[in-house]
């Protein structure tokens, strides 16, 4: 498929699919505790165009900003009144525009493979189920491609450009998560162990044209077929070449780096700062690893064994399931690494250097993600779309491997056929078994009668004379109440305290069972236990109500039918 | 004045403070030898069954307001000497007629988690009533609706009185109806697991003929009300 408006629209295809996956019913899940911080701190930029780095926790913000078109055009103008879906919305088009980033890999990964990748991507279920999630990995994942594209394509096309783009890609993903330091390392790493050495085709266009390399942007734009110009010639490192200029290449060779590392912390910086609202923000970083590392390496909270992610998104069948599982994604990938390494000229449109460099990437971005004990299932997106991107040239590898036209077509059919159960089981995961304990990707998630915590609220404050200014209380035997402010999130008067107060007794008032007994001491005389609600699987949430409004809310209840 | 007092309190507060624990002790120590020495009362004479799970459930039903389980057997009250269980093999009528079983088995004195010995009355808020021929001094009834799981009734509401009716002079003991779903008014007791401790509750004395337990299912499998025994301790006055 080298047609251009085939290509293009199998992409807008693509696209649409990975869209339909995405954007409907986004609200059909409660929040989950990281989603509803996030939104809060939204709600700094939202209200005050405040931001403030916090090294400690939160990661960073390119996802609220992500969110403020968004949340604007959706036409709310309170905190209040704005939903999950407006949050959620902005991921699942960063998740989505994914698809038509992969245009940046065609060159390197080949016509076929982008087609198949973006395939991958659209029907991944671990990647369909965090597009529909208010978190930072998406995004970081996304900036990662548009990352190793640009950079990808600066070392092939030397246009100053593409280092910059890199450098904004960097930036943005600086900004989004702490962990983009390792797929740094790892791109660093497999850039060393693969790609150091230039193909010998640009060796000869810096040697012809003065470190310029501007015929070979030709070459691309002929027809993108670099590849077909490499050849078994020795390769002579960058730093080597044969340089024309005199002094000038020197001061050249760095360049890029400094164009694309100058632009990253200038992007960085704006996002870290709040865009200069909290210029000293960003110094935070610095410092930022302490407590990661500390978290990475010693709390038994989300502590797993290395294997954990394989299980997790390649064979899970817990009791009572279906198994999940994106085996058919690991197998290509396979594929394609091992077919990169095999063969010295993949294809007619792809570049074995770049699979080489994506297959030792992923390599070591799954190494490492496995070996750091602090695990949660949406940390691994890193690898698993490393992965997705070698399926897609396992796919292409598969396919050109067979001779005769017709099987080519059967194979191309059975690689499809198989895809059809991705879908299905992105499709389970988002839209059936969203909450579902059994669901892989779910992890920590509120029980769908978290909102019931709101609606109580709500029902209660018609009944007292403080209306939404009534006071509540939610007193938790440690920080983990997320995402009960999300919920409580109409009302002016709530605090949070992580111990029994002196004086705990408000109109309404949560708290963790822990404090059971404390609390029911102090507040028997003058309140009433009404029930547990949910928070978390095995979490409930104790409310107390103080009686006078308990009895005035019980008035206003309309009366059972009778039997 | 003020700070002279204060500098009193405090000169004797060692002295005080010693008084007073040495006080509480031995009040602590010497109680329960006065009440036996005094033979006025005894240990509540129950006979628990056998447990038919083990453990303690941990997860609290969303929407109950059950209390925590104890974690350890509960303290055995002490009543007057004389007290016994005077609702034994007594009459027992109902809201409605059992759905399967017979009333007998509330008072019949088998109170094991087995099957047949508990009597199904139909779902939503049905009523027991035992009459214990006359009027007593009531100290505790003690109830077990269904202990083979760990189960949660809703709406427990005991209720005593010399009306039969249960128009004029009920006394409620226990409820846990917190929303009012019962129409008996809001009770603040808690819900409550089922085990083969059964549920104590304290009558406090209330002289009464009739006992009246209701309830409105639970959160077994099915909706249905479940007694497997009933027994209301007091002295009896003949």
């Amino acid at each position: 498929m080298t047609s251009r408006p085939l290509f293009a629209a199998a992409v807008v295809l693509l696209t649409a699919a990975a869209l339909c996956f995405r954007l409907p019913d986004l609200g059909n899940r409660p929040f989950h505790g990281d989603e509803a911080v996030h939104a809060v701190k939204f709600r700094e930029i939202w209200e005050h165009g405040y931001y403030a780095y916090d090294p400690n926790e939160f990661h960073g913000p390119t996802i609220y900003y992500a969110a403020l078109p968004i949340v604007a055009l959706s036409g709310h103008h309170r905190f209040a009144d704005t939903t999950e879906s407006d949050y959620r919305l902005a991921v699942a088009l960063i998740g989505a525009a994914m698809i038509p980033l992969l245009l940046l890999l065609r060159r390197f990964l080949g016509t076929q493979a982008v087609l198949w990748a973006g395939l991958f991507t659209a029907i991944s279920p671990a990647m369909v189920f965090y597009s529909r999630y208010f978190i930072q990995e998406m995004a970081l994942v996304c900036f990662t491609l548009a990352f190793l594209g640009c950079a990808w394509s600066y070392r092939r096309s030397r246009r100053i450009g593409w280092a910059a783009g890199a450098g904004i890609a960097a930036g943005l993903m600086i900004a989004s998560k702490e962990t983009a330091v390792i797929s740094f390392a790892a791109a660093g790493a497999a850039w060393l162990m693969t790609a150091r050495k230039l193909p010998a085709t640009v060796e000869r266009g810096v040697a012809e044209r003065g470190n310029e390399l501007t015929s070979l942007v030709g070459v691309a734009e002929r027809g993108n077929e670099l590849t077909s110009l490499v050849g078994p010639r020795p390769i002579v490192l960058p730093d080597e070449m044969p340089m024309t200029g005199g002094a000038a290449p020197r001061r050249r060779r760095w360049e890029p780096l400094f164009v694309g590392t100058g632009v990253a912390l200038v992007v960085a910086y704006l996002f870290l700062s709040g865009f200069l609202t909290h210029p000293a923000g960003p110094l935070g970083y610095f410092h930022t690893y302490t407590p990661w590392l500390r978290r990475a390496g010693s709390t038994e909270l989300h502590r797993f064994p290395w294997y954990h992610y394989l299980g997790l998104y390649f064979w899970h069948h817990p009791a009572g399931s279906p198994v999940w599982s994106e085996a058919l994604i690991l197998v290509l990938a396979v594929v394609g690494g091992v077919a990169a390494f095999l063969r010295n000229r993949t294809g007619e449109d792809d570049d074995p250097t770049f699979v080489r460099f994506l297959a030792v990437y992923t390599l070591l971005l799954t190494f490492i993600y496995s070996a750091i004990p602090y695990k949660t299932p949406w940390s691994g997106l890193s690898f698993l779309h490393g992965m997705i991107l070698l399926a897609g040239f396992g796919a292409t590898s598969i396919v050109r491997s067979l001779r005769p036209v017709p099987l080519k077509a059967v194979a191309r059919l059975a690689i499809l056929a198989a895809s059809v159960q991705l879908a299905w089981q992105a499709y389970r995961a988002s839209f059936v078994m969203y909450v579902d304990q059994k669901n892989p990707y779910v992890y920590a998630q509120p029980v769908p009668e978290v909102v019931e915590i709101g609606k109580m609220a709500e029902d209660l404050a018609k009944a007292s004379p403080q209306g939404k200014k009534m006071v509540i209380k939610v007193i938790w035997n440690d920080p983990y109440y997320w995402p009960i402010p999300w919920y409580l999130r109409r009302f002016d008067n709530v605090g949070y305290w992580t111990a029994v107060p002196p004086d705990p007794a408000a109109p309404l008032v949560l708290c963790s069972p822990e404090l059971d007994e404390p609390l029911t001491k102090k507040l028997d005389p003058t309140h009433i236990m009404t029930g547990f609600k949910g928070l978390r699987p095995g979490v409930p949430v104790e409310t107390f109500v103080d009686m006078k409004l308990w009895e005035r809310y019980l008035k206003t209840r309309p009366k059972p039918p009778p039997e | 004045m003020s700070s002279r007092l204060t500098a009193f309190t405090f000169r004797l507060r060692p002295a005080k403070l010693t008084a007073v624990c040495l006080l509480a002790a031995g009040a602590a120590a010497l109680t329960p030898i006065r009440t036996i020495a005094q033979g006025d009362t005894v240990p509540l004479p129950v006979v628990l069954p056998k447990p038919a799970f083990a453990g303690t459930p941990s997860n609290a039903p969303v929407g109950s307001n059950v209390e925590k389980p104890l974690g350890k057997p509960r303290p055995v009250p002490l009543v007057p000497k004389g007290t016994v269980n005077l609702a034994l093999h007594k009459k027992v009528t109902s809201s409605k007629a059992p759905f399967d079983g017979s009333l007998e088995l509330i008072t019949d004195g088998n109170k094991e988690a087995k099957p047949g010995t508990a009597v199904e009355l139909k779902p939503k808020l049905q009523w027991v009533q035992i009459d214990l021929g006359s009027s007593e001094k009531l100290y505790y009834v003690l109830v077990w609706h269904f202990h083979e799981q760990p189960v949660v009734f809703h709406d427990v509401i005991v209720q005593l009185s010399d009306d039969p009716n249960f128009v004029d002079g009920v006394t409620t003991i226990y409820n846990n109806d917190n929303d009012n779903s019962s129409g008996l008014g809001i009770g603040k007791d808690r819900e409550y697991f089922e085990t083969n401790e059964g549920r104590l509750m304290d009558a406090k004395g209330t002289k009464a003929r009739y006992v009246r337990l209701y309830s409105a299912g639970s959160t077994h499998t099915d909706p249905l009300n479940r007694y497997t025994e009933v027994e209301v301790y007091g002295v009896p006055s003949k």
